[in-house]
């Protein structure tokens, strides 16, 4: 073997360990910023609680504005939820699963449930919160139709009041 | 085959030697600081504190499914006896638990253990005040509440969100 090949080889090799030989390489999506705050309030409203996602340890962390905040000006419980932490949050529903979210989104969130966030929010895996949406129930809709780039404003509305029993 | 006298050994090894602790665990009881010189332990004792880091069904200390302490303002390192603590569950069960003089309250699991999320309130008398939020998960209330508030921590369960009167006389 030449010594000039080696490098592109290397090269090579690393490219297919990190892509994967057999999945084609993700489609290059944003995360659906469109209607984000509604869903990052539904979400906040159901799982961030300061017991829960709302720690700043979590793999999904989540800032809402009774629980968890972003600045230390904020206290749970003092004020609305900021645009910097629904950024926050979008970063940490995104960045879950990365490539898997990529190809979700960039498939019209087909298949929703193939995300970890999805199966976790409806109970469909193990989940020490239970399961805080309820499927097909209006948290469902909030999630999947952000994920189709068509977030219903109503249904995450709707999801964000969270009823006394 | 094992000889006899090896397994013997192992035996009384595995029988002198300590159970293993939890190392986070220990660090959490550590964190809590010692007894206040005056308070035995008992009902009365930490208040504010994170109930279940030691009251987990892990050690010799009774076991706890919800415990917490509620004070009479947000502000003021007064305790509220006499509270009624509204616990209601995922299932739609609800329990009622009073503080002590400490403003401690303790619900043991034989008696209440709740499926979360759970929805509280605080009674005395006619007045009513109910937590925005729901437990999601973890049974002591000081695990998010506790002063000072920061961005991590909602300030001490109070009952009162202004000073007001409060009659603690059957308390010491």
């Amino acid at each position: 073997m030449r010594r000039g090949r080696l490098p592109g080889l290397v090269a090579a090799l690393a490219l297919a360990a990190c892509s994967g030989a057999d999945a084609p390489p993700p489609p290059s999506v944003t995360p659906p910023s469109a209607g984000w705050e509604d869903v990052s309030e539904m979400l906040g409203a159901r799982c961030a609680s300061l017991d829960c996602h709302g720690q700043p340890g979590r793999p999904l962390r989540l800032y809402h504005r009774a629980g968890l905040r972003l600045a230390d000006v904020d206290v749970p419980g003092g004020g609305a939820t900021t645009a910097d932490e629904h950024a926050a949050n979008l970063r940490a529903a995104a960045g879950l699963e990365p490539e898997l979210f990529a190809r979700v989104v960039g498939e019209g969130g087909l298949r929703a449930e193939r995300l970890t966030l999805v199966r976790k929010a409806l109970g469909l895996e193990g989940h020490k919160g239970g399961a805080p949406l309820a499927p097909g129930g209006s948290g469902d809709v909030c999630l999947r139709s952000w994920l189709a780039a068509a977030t219903d404003d109503a249904a995450c509305a709707s999801a964000a009041e969270v009823e006394r029993p | 085959m094992i000889p006899q006298t090896a397994r013997l050994g192992v035996a009384a090894l595995l029988a002198f030697t300590p159970a293993c602790d939890d190392p986070l665990r220990e660090r959490a009881i550590e964190a809590l600081g010692p007894e206040v010189a005056g308070v035995p332990r008992g009902p009365l004792h930490r208040r504010g504190q994170p109930c279940l880091t030691c009251h987990d069904g892990s050690s010799e200390a009774r076991a706890f499914s919800v415990a917490g302490t509620v004070y009479v303002t947000a502000d003021a390192p007064d305790p509220a006896p006499g509270v009624l603590v509204e616990l209601i569950d995922a299932d739609r069960r609800a329990f009622r638990v009073a503080t002590n003089c400490a403003g401690n309250f303790f619900v043991e699991p034989a008696d209440f253990a709740p499926r979360y999320p759970v929805f509280v309130a605080l009674e005395l008398g006619s007045y009513r005040v109910e937590m925005d939020t729901p437990v999601q998960r973890d049974g002591s209330c000081a695990s998010c509440h506790g002063e000072p508030a920061s961005r991590s921590k909602a300030g001490q369960v109070y009952l009162y969100a202004t000073p007001r009167s409060f009659d603690a006389s059957g308390c010491p």
